[in-house]
Parts: C-alpha cells; sequence; structure tokens
C-alpha cells in the first residue's frame, strides 16, 4: 500500500478511537448521578478507556486500538438522603464517582486528538492531490 | 539533458520519503494518547536513503501472502526527543507533530511543482523551431 493511504487509514483509526473515547465521557456524564435502587447498593462506576499500539500486517505501521475499558475503582462518596430507596442504615445514599470537571477536560482532549487525526488525512489528500496534479497540462 | 532526467529520479525518491514520514507522523499523531508511546521520525532527506535493501521472502505460489514489511527503504532517526514526555510514558506532542506533518506537506508540494516546472521545460525545449 502506499504511504499516503496508508497514512489516511492511521489517522482513521485514530478517529475511531477518539470517538469511542468521546462515547465513554458522555456515557460518564449521562450517568452522573445514576444511583442505585436497592439499600446501600452501589452507584454508577465511572468508565475509563486505554489505548494500545496494534501493529496493522497490511499497513506494515502501528494504528491505534482500544486495549481495554475498564471502570475507575475510585470510592464512592456519600450524601445525606435518608428517604431515598438506596439510603443505607445511616441514612447515606453513594453518589457515582463522575467528576464533571475530569469529564470535560479528558472530552477536550479527545476532540483536539480528533481534530489532529483529521488534520493529518487533510494533508495526505492535499499530497494526493498535488502528485495527481503533475498530470495536468 | 542527463542532469534534467537525474532530477526527475531524485524528486520522486523525494516524494516517496515524503509520503513514508507523512505516515510515520500519522502514526504518531494516531497513537498520541497512548500510554507509552514513542515519537518515530526519519533521518533528514540527505542522510535517510538505504543504499541496501533488506530482502523479503518472495512469493513464488499464488497461495503465499508477501508481509508488508512498512518502511525499508529509509532510515529511521533513533534519536527522536519530543518536547514532553507525559506521566504516562507517552513522548508525543501534538503541537510538535502538527508543525512536522505541515513542513512535509510544504515540501512535497515544493518538489511537485518544480517538477511540473521541470517538464514544462522539456516541452519548451523540443518545441522550439529552428
Amino acid at each position: 500500500m502506499d504511504p499516503i493511504s496508508a497514512a489516511m487509514k492511521i489517522a482513521s483509526s485514530g478517529l475511531e478511537a477518539q470517538s469511542l473515547r468521546v462515547r465513554m465521557v458522555s456515557e460518564n456524564i449521562a450517568n452522573a448521578s445514576s444511583l442505585g435502587s436497592a439499600p446501600g447498593a452501589d452507584p454508577y462506576r465511572r468508565k475509563t478507556i486505554v489505548f494500545q499500539p496494534d501493529f496493522d500486517r497490511n499497513l506494515g505501521a502501528d494504528i491505534v486500538t482500544v486495549k481495554k475499558i475498564g471502570v475507575d475503582p475510585g470510592e464512592f462518596s456519600l450524601s445525606y438522603d435518608p428517604s431515598h430507596p438506596a439510603a443505607n442504615a445511616d441514612g447515606y445514599v453513594k453518589v457515582p464517582n463522575v467528576n464533571p470537571l475530569i469529564e470535560m477536560t479528558d472530552m477536550r482532549e479527545a476532540t483536539r486528538s480528533y481534530d489532529a487525526n483529521l488534520n493529518l488525512i487533510e494533508q495526505a489528500r492535499s499530497m494526493a492531490t498535488a502528485t495527481l496534479a503533475l498530470l495536468e497540462r | 539533458m542527463i542532469e534534467g532526467i537525474n532530477l526527475f529520479q531524485t524528486m520522486s525518491q523525494k516524494l516517496d520519503y515524503l509520503g513514508v514520514r507523512h505516515t510515520l507522523l500519522a502514526q504518531n499523531v494516531a497513537n498520541a494518547d497512548t500510554p507509552g508511546y514513542k515519537a518515530q521520525d526519519l533521518r533528514a532527506f540527505s542522510e535517510a536513503l538505504r543504499t541496501v535493501q533488506p530482502a523479503g521472502m518472495l512469493a513464488t505460489h499464488q497461495k503465499h501472502m508477501v508481509a508488508e514489511q512498512g518502511n525499508t527503504t529509509y532510515r529511521e532517526d533513533r534519536r527522536v526527543e519530543g518536547w514532553e514526555v507525559e506521566p504516562s510514558g507517552n513522548q508525543i506532542s501534538l503541537e510538535e507533530q502538527m508543525i512536522e506533518a505541515a513542513d512535509s506537506v510544504r515540501q512535497y508540494q515544493l518538489a511537485t511543482q518544480l517538477m511540473k516546472k521541470h517538464v514544462s521545460m522539456l516541452k519548451a525545449t523540443l518545441s522550439t523551431r529552428a
């Protein structure tokens, strides 16, 4: 495969990985207040995503893939709400370990990397166009 | 005129080199958030060309598969040091990679424009009537 289309394929693997990351972030934000339903039950646990390089034999280069989607083992904080169905004997409810500030920062970083990959595709395309322009009179 | 023909060869090598380099930059950018990933780059064009290429396996039967070996033509720069290293061990700075990519696109356009000019020079020579 010629290097320019290989560059496009690699950058598109980056787009895919980063968009999955944004999906994880939105899942975390959407569930930022998903509490348990039984007394003392655990609420939503924040999800994390880890990338890894993956050598693609067709391209002869490293693309990026998702290594694993894990969970954040961080502790839940407690809020006092004795009337809630998930309240424990002392009247405390566990709330998800999602910090909106961290999620927004993560999303900004994902968007930035997504844009960078998009730029690389754009540049590869302009290189291909410049090559084709050699055929013009 | 012989020098002119030589120029075509050098130019197409340069285009190939920039294409391979762009692949490496795309690889770096795609892995910009991969823990522990090291940036890769080629040496400068003047010292990157390998004179001896490593031999691959021959496909002598239609069912043989030839493994893509990636870049075997240009020497990689083993002393790439990124601008920063993240706590995760990732060495890639997006800003740096984007600057390098923009630079290689510029050089690519310069090379194609030069090639075009050269073709038009050859044409001008051919079309001169005595």
